[in-house]
């Protein structure tokens, strides 16, 4: 990856991550006052809209930003590690809770207790959608990080 | 020879483990022992002297894990546990660990210890992560300088544990250490006049090292100016007067000077043992460590790590959830009730034991996964980070950066919370934090928080939850405050935690901690709280009146008139302001013997089974008044465990304090929460 394609892909993918955050803050806002926020696209990705999902998305926003603000290779591969990781570990986490609730539907049909199995509305987050894209920056990072703490002989 | 041998069958040996804090000192523990030491990538973590069993070679040993020290001056409350240890209990042998990556500061605790005139084994650990670093120790090299085994070891691995047992028995027959650290011409005829004088003092048999007496009185070391005065007052003044007499010489206080001089001599051997193979720039730890400990990025990684463990914890455990509900409120009730047993039996095991243990155990999902992204964080070294980040805002609250370590613990536990503030040198800190930490909501007080928040505010139910641990956050942050400025006044030490590096995770480490922590919560449950579930069935079915018959779990009527109802009733009147029936009430005299019972309470008092308990809860609470209880059951007072622990380690004065105050606070907090609500026309 060439360094000007990676400060472009740093650059969207802060500027998403930051929008993101502020629609999940929103959206929550728009809950406590029990009116309807921006809770999907096309119906289809749905958006967060608690206060977790704010931070969480609002951190990765900010060490993806950091990771572009500082020229310091060691501060900016920081950032990037961190930041990537931590977007890896969201869209986990959503996939994880997505898994089990749709479990739980089906445990609830087999006990008689529900009618139909649908799947969970975690799945098609949209944390979970960037956090695949946080792959490919989190092995950049990985791959950086380890060239900076090489032992020299 | 045969005697000798005879005796040392029978006798026990008495063998200590001293270490730095975080050198791996519980891992060589529990290697050792077989024991359950709790093992944490963060320092401070062993706040208590811990005793165990082992058998070396046919030889049995008491064996002891002191608290994680830096040196044996009685500067802190854990060095004056060690060093009290090690000159009045005379352990037979002192295994010191030593951390690779931090030879010289362990080098110095080292000296310290050799000085004591003990017989010391050394064990080199971490040296796994000193390789990493392109370091190398040579053991060789600190055996012939200091005259003792000095055992490499990768304790996590088990790499060097059977080397070390061996050393451990081999140095037993061997004539305790003589070190001495050369502190100079004058000071070492300081030291020779007064330990003669001392001798004289000496009673028969008592067996001091007086030469280290001396040294530790020149230094007026708090413990062995203790000691002396002890002995005999006059020793001090001769003691002084020899203090003043060097520091003339010197130019400088001699307490400086002897510590200066130890770590001159602690780095000397570091060096001369030390190779490098190689530099490295920069670590893996100190390049992760600039994005998390930022000054703006830490708090919110901070915030997102608990917000991803809350979600692994709430989230992810509801299909486990689903079964154990399934399990204790449909499965075992269908099964009791086909069996062939007299209605009290029947509804004794089906209503009180099997609803009471299920109430608990429905949650055993959501905290064994807390505690297992607790255990992992922990070990990662990430815990010591958070309260690293934490650690400035704390200060603004007027408390030590090391009071976060018990306020985090809290967060699954008070008890070991209020431990941990051992670990805090200053008392009136000290103090401050362990009336603080009962604030913070423990793993136990959740289970009352998912039934009320399921029940009424089931779209916010993770925001209402989430809230209860702000609250606590804040009360604890208040209560920290208002006792500093009421009570424990005085400036607050500054303390920069120093942190530990990141370390891959160990699969067996983070479940055995986490098996423990489950034991701990489920021996609660399968003991107390169901002896208290139990004991209220049994206070449901009997009343003023005599024996009322099963039907009272049923019939609100019934109940009413049983034991339960009538103290209900009791207090209902001081609880009618929040708009909390007496049925709230018994459940909250129920609580104080342990929070989470306060849900299987409910259950009996509302005569319904764990699906019932959120429909009884949603017809005769509001969200506002449910809200309110949460509240106080957030504060209304720590535990009874909780409350003897705040005895054992300040006093019953305290315990008493904590107690008023609780009540007081959650009663004032819970009134407001509802009056504000009437206020701003929330039903
Ligand atoms: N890499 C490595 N880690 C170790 C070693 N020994 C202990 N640890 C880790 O160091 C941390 C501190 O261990 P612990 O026994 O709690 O230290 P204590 O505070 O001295 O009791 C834990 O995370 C251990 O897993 C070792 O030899 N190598
Ligand atoms: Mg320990």
């Amino acid at each position: 990856m060439s360094k000007s394609w990676l400060r472009l892909a740093l650059i969207a993918s802060s500027t998403i991550y930051l929008a993101y955050s502020a629609v999940a803050l929103y959206n929550w806002l728009m809950d406590l006052a029990g009116l309807e926020g921006l809770t999907s696209i096309l119906n289809t990705v749905t958006l967060s809209g608690d206060p977790g999902s704010f931070i969480a998305l609002l951190t990765v926003g900010l060490l993806f930003t950091g990771s572009v603000y500082y020229v310091d290779d060691y501060k900016s591969t920081s950032c990037l590690l961190v930041g990537s990781a931590i977007a890896v570990a969201l869209s986990a986490i959503n996939l994880l809770v997505g898994v089990a609730l749709t479990c739980d539907e089906a445990i609830l049909a087999t006990l008689g207790e529900a009618t139909s199995i649908s799947l969970a509305s975690e799945l098609t987050r949209l944390e979970v959608l960037l956090g695949v894209i946080g792959i490919p920056l989190l092995l950049y990072a990985i791959r950086r990080a380890r060239s900076l703490t090489r032992l020299e002989v | 020879m045969s005697a000798h041998r005879g005796s040392q069958a029978t006798r026990r040996f008495k063998l200590a483990l001293v270490g730095n804090p975080n050198v791996g000192k519980s891992v060589i523990y529990n290697e050792i022992t077989g024991g359950d030491a709790w093992v944490g990538n963060w320092p401070g973590t062993t706040v208590e002297k811990k005793v165990g069993r082992a058998v070396i070679g046919g030889v049995e040993f008491e064996v002891v894990d002191l608290p994680g020290i830096y040196s044996l001056s009685a500067y802190t409350l854990d060095e004056e546990v060690a060093v009290r240890f090690l000159v009045e209990e005379k352990p037979d042998l002192v295994v010191v660990i030593l951390n690779a990556v931090n030879l010289e500061r362990s080098l110095y605790l080292l000296l310290s210890v050799l000085e004591v005139g003990v017989r010391v084994v050394a064990a080199l650990n971490m040296i796994d992560l000193a390789e990493g670093q392109g370091y190398k120790v040579r053991s060789d090299v600190l055996e012939e300088l200091l005259g003792i085994r000095v055992i490499p070891t990768v304790a996590v691995k088990g790499v060097g544990i059977e080397e070390l047992r061996k050393a451990i028995l081999d140095t037993l027959s061997e004539p305790p250490s003589t070190y001495k650290v050369n502190y100079g011409v004058d000071v070492e005829r300081a030291i020779e006049g007064l330990a003669s004088k001392i001798k004289g003092y000496e009673p028969a048999g008592a067996k001091l090292n007086v030469r280290w007496l001396a040294s530790r009185l020149l230094e007026e070391d708090k413990y062995a100016v203790e000691l002396v005065e002890r002995l005999n007052p006059e020793l001090l003044k001769v003691a002084e007067e020899h203090r003043r007499r060097i520091e003339k010489t010197l130019g400088r206080p001699l307490d400086e000077y002897v510590v200066e001089r130890r770590y001159e001599e602690a780095s000397k051997i570091a060096s001369k043992a030390l190779i490098k193979a190689g530099v490295k720039k920069l670590s893996l730890t100190s390049l992760i460590d600039y994005a998390v400990t930022h000054k703006v990025f830490g708090i919110p990684i901070m915030l997102t790590a608990v917000y991803l463990m809350f979600r692994l914890a709430f989230d992810v455990a509801t299909p486990l959830c689903t079964l154990v509900d399934y399990a204790f409120s449909s499965y075992l009730p269908s099964l009791i009730s086909s069996l062939p047993m007299p209605e009290f039996a029947s509804s004794l095991i089906g209503d009180g034991v099997v609803a009471g243990v299920g109430s608990v155990l429905i949650f055993l999902p959501n905290i064994a996964l807390l505690f297992l992204a607790l255990a992992l964080l922990e070990d990662v070294g990430y815990l010591a980070r958070a309260a690293f980040v934490v650690d400035k805002v704390m200060h603004k609250l007027k408390l030590t950066g090391k009071s976060i370590i018990p306020l985090l613990l809290g967060f699954g536990c008070n008890i070991p919370g209020v431990m941990a503030t051992r670990a805090i040198e200053d008392e009136q800190d000290r103090k401050t934090t362990a009336l603080a930490t009962p604030m913070i909501s423990c793993a136990a007080r959740l289970p009352v928080y998912l039934v009320f928040a399921g029940a009424l505010f089931t779209a916010y139910r993770g925001s209402v939850v989430f809230s209860m641990y702000l609250w606590s956050v804040i009360f604890a942050a208040l209560t920290a405050i208002i006792l500093r400025k009421a009570l424990f006044k005085g400036v607050s030490t500054g303390f920069i935690i120093e942190l530990p590096p990141y370390m891959a995770p160990q699969a067996k480490s983070v479940c055995f901690k986490t098996w423990l922590r489950c034991k701990r919560f489920l021996l609660k449950a399968g003991t107390v709280i169901v002896a208290v579930v139990v004991v209220v069935w049994l206070l449901s079915v009997t009343g003023p009146s005599g024996y009322l018959g099963v039907g009272a779990l049923e019939d609100p009527e019934l109940i009413e008139q049983s034991w339960i109802g009538v103290v209900g009733h009791w207090l209902e009147p001081i609880f009618t302001p929040m708009g909390w029936d007496w049925r709230a009430s018994s459940a909250l005299l129920v609580g104080f013997l342990a929070k989470e019972a306060v849900v299987g309470a409910m259950g009996v008092l509302y005569g319904v089974g764990e699906e019932g308990l959120s429909g009884a809860i949603a017809s005769s609470f509001t969200p506002l008044t449910a809200y309110a209880y949460m509240l106080f059951v957030l504060l209304y007072v720590p535990c009874v465990a909780t409350l003897a622990t705040i005895r054992g380690e300040m006093g019953f004065k305290y315990a008493l304090l904590a107690l008023a105050y609780e009540l007081a606070l959650a009663y004032s907090v819970a009134a407001l929460c509802v009056g504000v609500g009437h206020l701003l026309g929330v039903a």
